[in-house]
């Protein structure tokens, strides 16, 4: 393959699974903070002094977009696009752009159910005002599974561009020369 | 067992708001204890903790209860109708007072008590003119219809059945425009219940069957029902032909109260609806979440409105808690 063409398209894939984490972090944390903020300014309108306690059921789906940047951030440090160098294969690329495309689905899903299991604990605080405690509780577990992607994000980034042979593109590119 | 819509987060603001006020619900117990006391004074020292305390003012007739109560109901509903993505839910619990209120402008008359729900003051002075086509569909039609019945002199009865037969395809259509299957299957119950009793009532008065046929059908997707019903003059026989729970609900008023049958039935179907509507409580955020809170309050309504007014009309507390309705909390 074409030298140029190789660390173009390394760079493409890099920056396609960076993008992906991040787009469908932000994305879904938007959605998800959305729903929950609809849901509580009702709640307020009625109650404006359980502002505090509704806060943080309303922050909570932010969190994948930040879990997001992270995954993109590392891909970037790893391959070198921060740099300017890619130093990538176009095999490692594409497998990073499928692990971002992964874990921004996850991202993406748990945010947009997080905001909704937001939303129903923050309807039982309004009715409920001493039921703060646990109904926070619930929305906090659907973050689990955002965790759980961001470490395999980042577990896998780290594997795939551990400079084993063939990871990085100068040895990809150099192996045919070496053969 | 009917489901309920998705989470729909454009009805997340005033189900927020509903969660809140849901907690200042009256409990049953609440009702119980006010329809005990035998001194109305102790029954409005109670009623300082509900959510009517700033009207307490001694010295008020079972008159002004009626309309203090009517007017918070009305008040409530309007507030979270004007949140609604589909005010239709809101409407479906006010639009009787529009019925009401046209009823009174097609006779002529300028002065409307009802509250407003669809319809403006100044839309009913102009109908009350003579000029219906100020009015929106289906109101315009139903007012033409029911001022060429007064003009051709066929009695007020009549234009009580039209305007009781464009209330209730109103209503039915009301329940058809929201995208729920609980909100459309409450609304038909609704309608067919209050169609039974008003069926019943009229025919007790001595309309022929074949007079109501013609005024109340079609009703939407409830002809065939209503059909069947009329084919039997007796209110006895009209079970075999109602499905579902209604059917059973008639069976029931029969079996228990003799020579009040009709009453006994709306009191039932009315529980029955309040039971239905209540599934929506599961809903965190679609219509069903405020079909479910406003049906609890029409409950409360019905509840508060019949013991003060019943208990300033020297009526027994005993004779009132068997019309009381189930209101859940």
């Amino acid at each position: 393959m074409d030298s140029q063409l190789s660390i173009e398209l390394a760079r493409a894939f890099a920056f396609a699974g960076a993008a992906l984490a991040f787009c469908l972090g932000g994305w879904g944390s938007a959605r998800g903070i959305c729903t929950a903020a609809q849901v509580a300014t009702g709640v307020l309108s009625e109650k404006p002094g359980l502002f505090g306690r509704l806060l943080v059921m309303v922050a909570l789906p932010g969190t994948q977009g930040f879990y997001g940047f992270i995954i993109a951030f590392m891909m970037a440090q790893r391959t070198g696009l921060i740099g300017g160098t890619v130093t990538v294969s176009p095999s490692t690329g594409l497998a990073l752009a499928l692990v971002g495309l992964g874990a921004g689905i996850v991202q993406y899903f748990s945010a947009v159910y997080q905001g909704q299991a937001s939303a129903a604990g923050i309807a039982l605080v309004g009715r409920r005002e001493d039921a703060a405690g646990r109904a926070i509780l619930f929305p906090a577990l659907v973050e689990t599974y955002a965790v759980v992607a961001l470490l395999a994000a980042i577990l896998f980034t780290l594997w795939l561009t551990n400079n084993a042979e063939g990871a990085n593109v100068l040895q990809y590119l150099a192996a045919p020369a070496a053969q | 067992m009917i489901a309920l819509t998705p989470f729909q987060s454009e009805w997340g603001f005033v189900c927020g708001r509903v969660s809140a006020l849901e907690a200042r619900l009256l409990s049953p117990e609440f009702f119980q204890t006010l329809v005990s006391h035998s001194r109305v004074e102790d029954m409005m020292r109670q009623l300082q903790e509900s959510p009517l305390r700033e009207s307490v003012v001694s010295g008020s007739d079972w008159q002004d209860w009626s309309g203090i109560i009517d007017g918070f109901f009305h008040t409530l509903v309007k507030s979270i109708r004007s949140d609604c993505p589909n005010p239709a839910v809101a409407n479906i619990f006010i639009l009787r007072d529009d019925y009401l209120n046209l009823k009174l402008a097609v006779t002529g008359q300028t002065d409307f008590p009802f509250a407003e729900a669809m319809l403006s003051r100044e839309q009913l002075r102009d109908a009350a003119s003579g000029d219906a086509s100020v009015l929106p569909a289906p109101f315009r039609e139903t007012a033409e219809e029911a001022r060429a019945a007064i003009e051709e002199e066929r009695g007020h009865t009549l234009v009580d059945v039209i305007l009781d037969a464009a209330y209730l395809r109103h209503l039915l259509a009301l329940g058809e425009s929201v995208d729920a299957p609980l909100v459309r299957a409450y609304a038909a119950d609704r309608v067919a219940s209050r169609a039974l009793v008003a069926l019943w009532r009229r025919l007790k008065s001595g309309i022929p069957a074949r007079t109501m046929q013609q005024y109340m059908l079609p009703m939407g997707s409830l002809t065939p029902l209503l059909a069947a019903v009329l084919s039997s003059a007796e209110p006895a026989n009209w079970a075999e032909a109602i499905p579902g729970d209604l059917g059973q609900l008639l069976r029931q008023a029969f079996e228990e109260a003799a020579g009040e049958e009709a009453q006994r039935f709306d009191d039932l179907a009315a529980n029955h609806l309040v039971t239905m509507a209540r599934r929506g409580q599961g809903q965190v955020a679609g219509p069903e979440r405020v079909l479910s809170f406003l049906r609890t309050v029409a409950s409360e309504t019905h509840n508060m409105k019949l013991i003060v007014c019943g208990r300033l009309s020297r009526i027994e507390g005993a004779a009132l808690k068997q019309r009381m309705r189930v209101a859940h909390v």
